[in-house]
């Protein structure tokens, strides 16, 4: 059964900019608010992508 | 964008290179991608109804070596959650996420982080959200028990209905719970 998606750089780039573009913050803003427990649904959701990608990416600071 | 294997019937994605073409990444470590996704899948569908599927992302290029493992929108690739039931009825949403990374002789793949979130509602956004207390422990030998309830978490109105939910999920290989966020 086929689970596995692979994804470009330039892919994976361009959607962590679309995400943070969708919630109109930067990568810190967010950061921050998801620290301070303040992130909606959408927000979180958001973020989580955004942590999944720089992950991949090899960025992650976590 | 491309999904490796055959079945499409799941995740139907945007191919930039076609189906069927090989991946940039490992095979090896694709491979490995997909078994434990579907082994997570296996394993929650095995102690709690559950009709999503956990997929794997991976960098598509040949020094890839981490996997992102969750449950994805077949269409926007959004990281979802997925319904727990109390009496019949979607109660909670659980978000769960591993991330995994090959060792260095690619013998094994280890799970580096996991997250699992357990928030009041039925729906996937719901600006009403409340995030429940959740205690959860992790154990190599017995898995992952995650036990649920819902103190406080349904206002003093709804005490009477306040449901005592228990539940215990096995997860292997073993986790690291990560901090939350």
């Amino acid at each position: 059964m086929a689970t596995a998606i692979s994804m470009s750089r330039e892919e994976l780039l361009e959607r962590r900019k679309a995400l943070l573009e969708s919630v109109g913050m930067t990568y810190d803003e967010l950061r921050d608010r998801a620290l301070a427990y303040t992130l909606r649904p959408d927000e979180r959701a958001a973020y989580e992508a955004i942590r999944s990608i720089d992950y991949l990416l090899g960025s992650d600071s976590h | 964008m491309k999904q490796s294997g055959v079945s499409t019937t799941f995740l139907v994605v945007t191919a930039i290179d076609g189906p069927g073409v090989s991946s940039g990444a490992p095979d090896d470590l694709v491979n490995r991608a997909e078994d434990f996704a579907d082994d997570v899948t296996r394993t929650i569908a095995a102690d709690v109804p559950f009709e999503d599927r956990f997929s794997a992302a991976v960098l598509d290029e040949a020094t890839a070596d981490r996997i992102v493992v969750v449950i994805r929108d077949p269409g926007t690739l959004e990281e979802l959650s997925f319904p727990l039931y109390v009496c019949g009825k979607v109660r909670l949403r659980m978000f769960m996420k591993f991330e995994c990374q090959w060792d260095s002789e690619h013998t094994f793949l280890a799970v580096e982080k996991s997250w699992i979130f357990v928030r009041l509602g039925d729906r996937e956004k719901d600006d009403g959200h409340k995030l429940i207390p959740c205690r959860i422990w992790a154990s190599v030998q017995l898995g992952i028990v995650v036990l649920l309830w819902s103190a406080g978490a349904w206002g003093a109105d709804h005490r009477r209905r306040r449901p005592r939910l228990g539940h215990r999920i096995q997860l292997r290989p073993p986790v690291e719970i990560g901090a939350t966020p």
